[in-house]
């Protein structure tokens, strides 16, 4: 089964002088949500990755809000399926940016 | 969530109150036997301080849902974050637990796609049926406690374990179920299970058994007062509430009438207790040295693969069915994975660092699987949610008891205590059948 590429936004404004992409080449056997595939790469394949893991898994808390392909969205509930190509970026930056894909809750 | 979001927005209007966000309790500090304050990481600039505080509130949910691999209060597999860190934080200072044993099992749909659409009445009223296409169990509401009560979820349990396994739900062909009273968040739902293609009224949906509420927890009394001067503690971390069974619905009155409790009850005694008695600093610093000892760059050890084996543990040795040699077994395992603790390797940024959260909470979620599973050891006898093969009746000469589990310098103590008798008669059946 064809991997899951994302493309996803990685900045520690203590460390790092510019944002970059890092690529994750992600195995998933079936049909998901991007926040379980979030969870996928920082748990198992890079433990530096940042992002609001808490998960209401109702679409109402808005931890876990993103964009991906430039769009809005409740990584919750935003599906992805194996051989797909996703591009996820904070919700906002640099304004509230904290790290990676976390923003502040302001 | 919108009640949440509401006292949210009170509180951030208030001047006398300070809102602190994105900040991980580490510990709780005590000076004479009361709680004084509590050890803080700054998840946003990774730095540590200590807060001291007149008096402090535990609301920091359940435990069950990071203990087992299935679980309903994780969506997918995700943490909701409740890690059980009030039970273990409380117990580090000295106040009693009870009925640890006591976990709250259910039938969930099984799936990445199935897992957070559990509240829902297609998914809980059966009927379930056996692989072989028999009806396991179609009169879920005939059951006190019905789609709640321990009785189904051993009864597919036990279907599973003859080999019969899986259990669906198939509703196919079959009047949908009763949609009164109209709850807008269920109409919302019905529209995406049709969207996504899982309704169980067209197609036949796989269960799994997992883990749904912790009925154990932090001792508290009617005040919200845990046995710990100047901690108190409301929702699903605290215990004395529902024993070993539980009714749907019950958690929102443990979220909001001990909630309210707990919050007049702390600035009672805020009030009564008017200066802050200073932090003990040796308890700071070594709790400093002990969360940045995490982020030594020889450590080896990977979380997720201690977490993985902290769940197949609990699944295989503390699950809905338990035995004495079994559970033996499955506390040693859990010895080794304490031991492995200090060894796991996290990535030394400081802000917003993941895994370093996971880090701490993971020793306090290992702490409070001890405890479960020494509570689960001691009561000899089966009772609600606690079914033991090797003692399968309830015993209410010996065993009409809260557990009761404490740290006593570094030993946990098991001890039995009496339960307070008022209306109803052990031994009487309440409900239906």
């Amino acid at each position: 089964m064809e991997p899951v590429r994302a493309l996803v936004f990685r900045f520690d404004p203590e460390r790092d002088e510019k944002p970059r992409y890092a690529q994750y080449d992600v195995a998933m056997g079936e049909e998901t949500y991007v926040i379980v595939l979030l969870d996928r790469i920082q748990r198992e394949m890079d433990p530096t990755l940042s992002f609001r893991s808490y998960c209401c898994g109702l679409q109402s808390c808005g931890s876990c809000r993103v964009r991906i392909n430039k769009k809005r969205k409740f990584a919750c509930l935003a599906t992805v399926k194996p051989g797909d190509e996703l591009v996820i970026d904070p919700l906002t930056f640099p304004e509230g940016h904290i790290k990676d894909l976390v923003v502040g809750t302001e | 969530m919108d009640a949440l979001k509401k006292a949210r927005r009170i509180l951030k209007s208030r001047p006398n109150v300070t809102l602190l966000e994105d900040m991980l309790v580490t510990r709780l500090s005590t000076k004479d036997g009361c709680v004084c304050g509590a050890t803080v990481l700054d998840l946003r600039t990774g730095q540590f301080f200590a807060i001291s505080a007149k008096a402090t509130v535990l609301a920091t949910g359940g435990m069950s849902g990071e203990l087992y691999p299935y679980s309903s209060n994780n969506p997918f597999g995700i943490s909701t974050d409740a890690v059980g860190a009030g039970h273990a934080l409380a117990c580090q200072a000295g106040a009693e637990l009870v009925d640890m044993e006591m976990v709250q099992f259910v039938p969930l749909p099984s799936g990445n796609r199935f897992l957070n659409l559990r509240y829902f009445p297609e998914f809980w009223v059966g009927p379930y049926m056996n692989a072989r296409g028999e009806i396991v169990e179609d009169e879920v509401m005939g059951y006190p406690g019905n789609f709640y009560s321990y009785q189904l979820a051993q009864k597919l349990y036990l279907e599973i374990e003859k080999g019969n396994g899986p259990i669906y739900i198939d509703r196919r062909g079959q009047p949908p179920p009763n949609q009164e009273p109209s709850i807008q968040c269920w109409a919302a739902r019905r529209k995406l299970i049709k969207r996504l293609d899982i309704d169980p009224q067209q197609h036949k949906i796989e269960i799994v058994i997992g883990s749904h509420f912790s009925a154990g927890g932090v001792s508290i009394n009617a005040r919200a007062e845990t046995t710990i001067p100047g901690l108190f503690a409301a929702g699903e971390v605290t215990g004395n509430i529902n024993g070993a069974l539980r009714l749907a619905g019950i958690s929102f009155t443990q979220m909001i009438v001990f909630g309210i409790e707990a919050g007049k009850q702390a600035a009672l005694f805020a009030l009564e207790h008017p200066k802050t008695t200073g932090l003990p600093e040796e308890q700071a610093k070594r709790e400093q040295n002990r969360i940045a000892s995490f982020l030594k760059p020889e450590n080896r050890v990977r979380l997720v693969d201690l977490r993985r084996q902290l769940q197949q543990t609990m699944e295989k040795h503390f699950f809905i069915v338990r035995t004495r040699l079994d559970m033996i077994a499955g506390m040693e395992k859990i010895e080794s994975i304490m031991e492995q603790i200090p060894r796991i390797t996290v990535p030394a940024c400081k802000r917003f660092n993941l895994e370093w959260v996971r880090a701490i909470e993971f020793e306090l979620l290992v702490q409070v699987a001890k405890i479960t599973a020494a509570s689960a050891l001691a009561r000899e006898e089966s009772r609600g949610f606690h079914k033991r093969t090797d003692f399968p009746d309830e015993d209410n000469g010996r065993w009409l008891v809260h557990t009761v589990a404490r740290q006593n310098e570094a030993k946990l103590e098991i001890r039995p205590r009496p339960v307070t008798i008022t209306r109803l008669s052990p031994g009487v059946s309440y409900g239906a059948r």
